[in-house]
């Protein structure tokens, strides 16, 4: 295997990460999809600092087209679109990334739990999940928006967290199963190794690749999830995302009034950077594969 | 005074699939081991051998039957680790491939023994020298997978050494390894013997091998013990005629040998029947093979067969 030759001593810190990156995200698409996802967390992490406006500030003339002083135009609120498409990469970061961990957390826990443990708990665990995916998942989601009166950030979080977990488990569930019969589980049993150990200690470090190639893709829905949501009107009303740029413009008829600057941008970045989340795990779960075949 | 006992054990596995019923994996065996005692288990795949192994170790529990670990009944004994451990066939699979040799091997000590990190860490030093991976300082940080096929099955045994255990289960430690490399894994085995009175249960399809390393062989056919006395004994002259075959069967570099026949299974015997299970590959097959024999004891020996129903 060539990642496990000792790279020489003194590499510097680019030098690292490019290997790391070789190593399990490998390919052109895993460095594409590390590109664009970098772009747009630099984008939301300067955000303050590189926005050219405040997004709330609407004193510019509506409707205007791109100009020098508004590379993206303003809406039909007098806002500046560009700062706004700024912000909301914030927005769809946090919520994609954060309900992303939160469903790998809870997903990963029922999925090691069955196919560790097998037979009832494993029935009762897998029949439940079963159950939870015959549901409309953006139905319910929407049901359980409206309920939760205080629609902020984390409400989005919990909600799609919540209820995106369900294919976690499965696919969790089956490398477990598959894992456990491997020699080292039966040494650790023989070893008097108590199960909470054997599952989190030595199965769950074999399965993490697996779990972070499909935590990204995770993301990529939760990302799309999150817009829909807010599209569909749900979710913080003052907060700036992408859906509700969209929201907005789809009320307010941008379509009509042929102000593509404020609609074709924040699809494009919504598109982009679930795309971007979906490239790099394809390229986490072919790096796992081919590591697996030497 | 280290003694294994198993009563009468059985051990029935749910069929799978499109089969109902149970699939009869071990039937009513008797064993007895004691301290610095080594005993192998031979017989072809599906006879039973690898389950006993598995039920010694308690990865898995009997259907009937006893098993005692001095005196005390397995299922409730709290020390069962440091006292019997398990050597296992594929050295690939049982080192985790995530941690360093020095993890799994430190990992148990610090479990079984309480004992600090650091202690902990001589102890696994320690095993890897007495399994002959010396300097120990060069292996601790490495993973199963910049190791020879040899090395880790070295490290299972330093890993099995580990907990200080009475008996060791050595679940056909050789039969993936190069007959030179396996050679080397078998003195090993020996020589810890002698060094530390420990037991041996033995388990392999390679009786050349079960002579190698024991003083007593156990033969099992389809899950029942067909005969069972001292190493020599057995191999010069076997009593069963599936131990015959066996025997038959090995062959000798030394002698270009007449080609054997050996009868097929082709008449498969089902696991609720009652009378010999060997009796449709038997040479020697008569009427009274239909009906269940009892275990024939003669002098050190035990045999079941109607051969010798006297």
């Amino acid at each position: 295997m060539a990642v496990s030759r000792r790279e020489p001593k003194g590499l510097n810190l680019v030098g690292q990460c490019w290997q790391w990156k070789l190593r399990y995200v490998p390919g052109s698409k895993g460095t594409m999809g590390l590109a664009i996802v970098g772009f747009f967390a630099l984008m939301a992490l300067l955000a303050t600092w590189i926005v050219p406006y405040s997004p709330h500030q609407a004193n510019f003339t509506a409707w205007q087209p791109p100009t020098w002083g508004h590379w993206l135009g303003t809406d039909d609120y007098g806002q500046d679109v560009l700062s706004q498409l700024i912000v909301g990469a914030q927005a769809s970061l946090v919520v994609g990334v954060l309900a992303g961990l939160l469903s790998g957390l809870i997903g990963v826990t029922v999925g090691i739990t069955a196919g560790y443990k097998g037979g009832a708990t494993d029935e009762i665990l897998m029949r439940l999940v079963d159950f939870l995916l015959v549901i409309p998942t953006l139905a319910l989601m929407i049901v359980v928006s409206a309920f939760i009166p205080s629609s902020g950030q984390t409400t989005e979080i919990m909600v799609i967290g919540g209820l995106s977990w369900l294919w976690m488990a499965r696919v969790v569930r089956s490398q477990v199963m598959s894992e456990r019969r491997r020699g080292y589980v039966d040494a650790a049993r023989v070893l008097g190794v108590s199960d909470r150990e054997i599952m989190f200690r030595e199965i769950l470090p074999n399965v993490v690749p697996v779990i972070v190639a499909n935590m990204t893709l995770i993301i990529t829905v939760s990302i799309l999830v999150q817009a829909s949501l807010n599209f569909l009107g749900i979710g913080s009303p003052t907060a700036i995302s992408w859906g509700s740029m969209l929201s907005l413009a789809f009320a307010d008829n941008a379509i009509d009034q042929g102000a593509w600057w404020w609609t074709i941008p924040p699809g494009l970045c919504l598109t982009l950077l679930a795309y971007g989340f979906s490239l790099i795990g394809h390229a986490i779960l072919q790096g796992y594969a081919q590591s697996r075949e030497q | 005074m280290f003694k294994l006992e198993l009563d009468r054990v059985t051990k029935r596995y749910p069929a799978r699939g499109m089969h109902r019923g149970s699939i009869l994996s071990v039937d009513q065996v008797s064993l007895q081991i004691h301290q610095n005692q080594s005993i192998a288990l031979v017989g072809e795949s599906g006879s039973g051998k690898t389950t006993i192994a598995r039920l010694v170790t308690r990865l898995e529990r009997p259907s009937s039957g006893l098993i005692r670990v001095n005196q005390q009944r397995l299922e409730d004994h709290s020390g069962l680790p440091r006292l019997v451990q398990m050597i296992f066939q594929d050295p690939f699979s049982s080192l985790n491939p995530h941690y360093p040799i020095g993890y799994s091997l430190e990992r148990p000590a610090e479990l079984l023994h309480r004992i600090s990190r650091r202690e902990a860490a001589a102890r696994a030093a320690e095993a890897l020298t007495l399994v002959g991976l010396t300097p120990a300082e060069n292996y601790l940080d490495k993973h199963a997978h910049q190791l020879s096929g040899g090395q880790r099955q070295r490290v299972n045994i330093a890993r099995a050494l580990v907990a200080r255990p009475q008996l060791i289960v050595a679940d056909e430690p050789t039969s993936m390894l190069d007959v030179s490399v396996g050679l080397g894994i078998l003195n090993l085995l020996l020589d810890l013997k002698e060094r530390s009175e420990i037991s041996y249960l033995f388990i392999t399809h390679n009786l050349a091998a079960a002579r190698y390393v024991s003083e007593r062989i156990v033969v099992l056919y389809r899950g029942i013990v067909v005969e069972d006395g001292p190493s020599f004994d057995v191999i010069n002259h076997p009593l069963h005629p599936y131990t015959q075959l066996l025997v038959e069967s090995t062959p000798d570099a030394h002698k270009a040998l007449p080609r054997i026949t050996v009868p097929d299974a082709q008449e498969m015997v089902g696991a609720s029947d009652a009378g010999c299970p060997f009796r449709a590959r038997c040479p020697h097959r008569r009427a009274q093979c239909e009906e269940p024999v009892a275990l024939q004891q003669r002098e050190k020996r035990e045999v079941r067969c109607v051969l010798y129903d006297h």
